[in-house]
């Protein structure tokens, strides 16, 4: 099998088990407001979350950085796709994905185990960037621990328009960014309104 | 059905996925394809609803279910499936995001075999397949 994907493929797990390992405080959370509360803003269980999907899943070794000057970031190829999870529970929120549409075509390939000549479809783009969104969100709520399980909707994925610049998401709060083999995906969370 | 198509289906191993991701049930037959169990078949649907429709209509040995779905969750279809005698000895195994106490505690009555969180490695599934199957491939 020539995919990184491949059952025998070595996997960087000292790392993310040191991370995951962390004794995190839990987060307090008042039940009667049911929004998404600030400290969960800088939640570091998100980052870790969304690092454990990406290296567990698709084998890639990831760093994680601050938004920074997200107008600096090299040019995506292709477009970006947007990808949102509404959660609700003891608080309620999304949890929202962007990435180029190459690194998402690259991802489809690893998760599916498809070679370089295997076509990916825009259907299966679409599929990976909405399920990749439901992990991380689903994987970040988990470890709150709340006594009442979150329900999650299902993905909603969107193409941005042709020249969306990445600084564009730090309106919609972007809470990090993930490089990926120079590539990005900007990850953050929006409380409910 | 003749005998022998009869015969055929008792030795098939039909295992139902049911996500609403297109994406993970094509992961997971990717997985089980690698395992090569004999007589293994994969079966999807895309929520609970669509499940318990496909388990009127054929013989099920497994089900491996996510939790958050639409029309009718995971947790609802394993509700359903323990109240049918004639489906209790199918064996269900959970595949979500969702590993939290309560969520583990909601089903804890329901006779989960096994509750594999997402993400996980190919591997991780692959072991839980041998460890349900192997003893049914053997026999």
């Amino acid at each position: 099998m020539s995919s990184p994907n491949c059952l025998n493929h070595a996997l960087r797990r000292d790392e993310l088990s040191a991370l995951e390992q962390k004794k995190l405080p839990a987060m307090r959370v008042n039940p009667s407001e049911g929004r998404l509360p600030r400290r969960a803003k800088d939640d570091e269980r998100l980052r870790l979350a969304a690092v454990s999907v990406l290296e567990t899943m698709f084998y890639r070794v990831v760093e994680v950085s601050q938004p920074g000057n997200l107008a600096d970031l090299p040019a995506a190829k292709g477009c970006w796709l947007h990808s949102s999870v509404t959660f609700s529970g003891a608080f309620s929120g999304s949890v929202v994905c962007w990435l180029p549409e190459g690194l998402a075509e690259a991802l489809t390939r690893d998760f599916l185990g498809l070679s370089e000549e295997d076509a990916v479809d825009e259907g299966q783009r679409t599929d990976l960037v909405a399920e990749l969104s439901n992990m991380i969100c689903g994987r970040w709520l988990s470890t709150l621990q709340h006594p009442i399980p979150f329900a999650l909707t299902h993905p909603a994925v969107v193409e941005e328009p042709e020249g969306w610049c990445p600084s564009e998401a730090f309106l919609h709060a972007p809470e990090f960014v993930i490089n990926v083999d120079g590539e990005t995906i900007l990850v953050g969370t929006i409380g409910e309104k | 059905m003749d005998n022998n198509n009869a015969r055929a289906e008792d030795r098939q191993l039909n295992i139902l996925v049911v996500d609403d991701s297109a994406m993970m049930r094509a992961m997971i037959k990717r997985v089980v394809e690698i395992c090569d169990f004999p007589g293994a078949h994969i079966l999807f649907a895309g929520n609970g609803k669509e499940a318990l429709q496909v388990l009127t209509e054929k013989r099920v040995s497994a089900v491996f279910t996510d939790i958050n779905m639409p029309e009718m969750n995971g947790v609802e279809l394993l509700r359903q499936i323990r109240q049918r005698p004639e489906w209790r000895q199918i064996i269900c195994v959970i595949i979500s995001t969702d590993g939290s106490d309560a969520r583990k505690q909601e089903v804890s009555g329901l006779d989960v075999k096994a509750y594999l969180e997402k993400p996980f490695s190919p591997e991780v599934m692959r072991d839980v397949l041998a460890e349900l199957f192997e003893p049914c491939a053997q026999a």
